[in-house]
């Protein structure tokens, strides 16, 4: 019994510091964030700015000022992914959209 | 080999600068095939040609139209004299029947002028402040100015100088947009006739026809751009206000492919 204890205490800091190191720091979250606007200001100019993107940035953003780190960098996530495929959406079009026009 | 080559680049070149009038033709051609026992000009009356029980339904509300008051205001603001005296009618031909004119290109101003625009242009000329575009005067105004189109085929040109602008809308119309990554031709040509949940697809050919146009989920009559703003919504992307530049080549666009076609606005529609 002793020996389980000794362990647990042993082993307790270890667990804290890593349960710590997975918890995403706020300046990351706000990195990921001002990167997903900026890529989604450039779909806008382009006409193809998704609605889900303004959402789930809002949503991140009010998710991190409530000191929700791990929801908030996962919605962040979320929304430079969806940033990142308007874009993709906006070039790949500049291109394939005239494949669509019949008699081409 | 070198000619073929440069036979088949002059080729593919010559595909994709097709003009306004090659890509009429096409586009009207591809309606003809996919529904043969369809005249043409029915496609004025959008999903309601391609569904007999649906169509049926509507011409029943048709006899009691809700656009009607619509209609009936805008006569009274037409012939209502402005401060300095003028009417609508000093701006526009045959009393406002000229619907199926617009949109127009001013080179002067190198844009595309739709109705609306051209109803503002006459306000400011004769001292009037503009109308909100989604208003209920501009309503009003343009249902009254459909419904005295009636029959009319559209007949809008595209000059040389505004092919930049027929060709943004061209563009725009062929292009994937927003999250679910869909075009407008692919709801309104592709699948056009099938079925998307409940609701029949209308052809693209005759979309411009019937507006502004009574919806039944706005309960108002509403503009053209607010149908377009609309589509953009349902498949996640970011609408643009009315009369936007890159909303008014969509529509000098879409009109231009449904040249020929009567006008039968204002409408009902679901």
């Amino acid at each position: 019994m002793t020996r389980y204890l000794l362990l647990i205490i042993l082993l307790l800091p270890g667990l804290c510091d890593s349960a710590a190191a997975a918890q995403p720091a706020a300046a990351d979250i706000e990195s990921q964030l001002a990167e997903a606007e900026r890529l989604h200001t450039v779909a806008q100019a382009g006409h193809h700015g998704w609605i889900p993107t303004s959402r789930l940035i809002t949503e991140a953003r009010s998710t991190l000022a409530q000191g929700e780190l791990a929801a908030a960098a996962e919605i962040a996530a979320r929304a430079l992914t969806a940033a990142r495929a308007s874009v993709a959406q906006m070039q790949r079009e500049q291109a394939d959209w005239s494949a669509r026009v019949p008699g081409s | 080999m070198r000619i073929v080559l440069l036979l088949l680049l002059s080729l593919v070149s010559l595909m994709v600068s097709a003009g306004p009038e090659q890509d009429r033709l096409a586009f009207r051609a591809y309606f003809e095939q996919r529904f043969p026992d369809l005249d043409i000009n029915a496609h004025a009356d959008g999903a309601y040609a391609l569904d007999a029980q649906k169509r049926e339904q509507w011409l029943a509300m048709e006899d009691f139209p809700p656009y009607e008051f619509t209609v009936d205001d805008g006569m009274v603001l037409f012939q209502e004299p402005f401060a300095d005296g003028a009417t609508y009618g000093d701006c526009f031909a045959d009393e406002g029947a000229v619907k199926h004119q617009y949109p127009v290109w001013d080179d002067a101003r190198k844009m595309v002028v739709t109705l609306e625009l051209a109803i503002n242009d006459c306000r400011s000329l004769h001292g009037e402040a503009p109308l909100p575009y989604g208003s209920e005067e501009m309503m009003q105004l343009t249902a009254y100015m459909a419904f005295v189109s009636r029959d009319r085929a559209i007949a809008i040109e595209v000059p040389p100088e505004a092919e930049a602008a027929y060709n943004q809308g061209k563009q725009y119309y062929y292009s994937r947009r927003g999250q679910l990554n869909f075009a407008c031709s692919h709801c309104h040509l592709q699948m056009s006739g099938m079925n998307l949940r409940a609701e029949r697809l209308s052809a693209s050919i005759g979309q411009v026809t019937h507006w502004p146009t009574y919806r039944l989920k706005w309960q108002a009559v509403g503009p053209l751009h607010r149908r377009y703003a609309r589509c953009n919504e349902q498949v996640g992307s970011e609408g643009l206000p009315f009369q936007h530049e890159t909303y008014r080549n969509l529509e000098f666009f879409m009109t231009y492919m449904s040249n020929g076609l009567p006008i039968n606005g204002p409408a009902t529609r679901k």
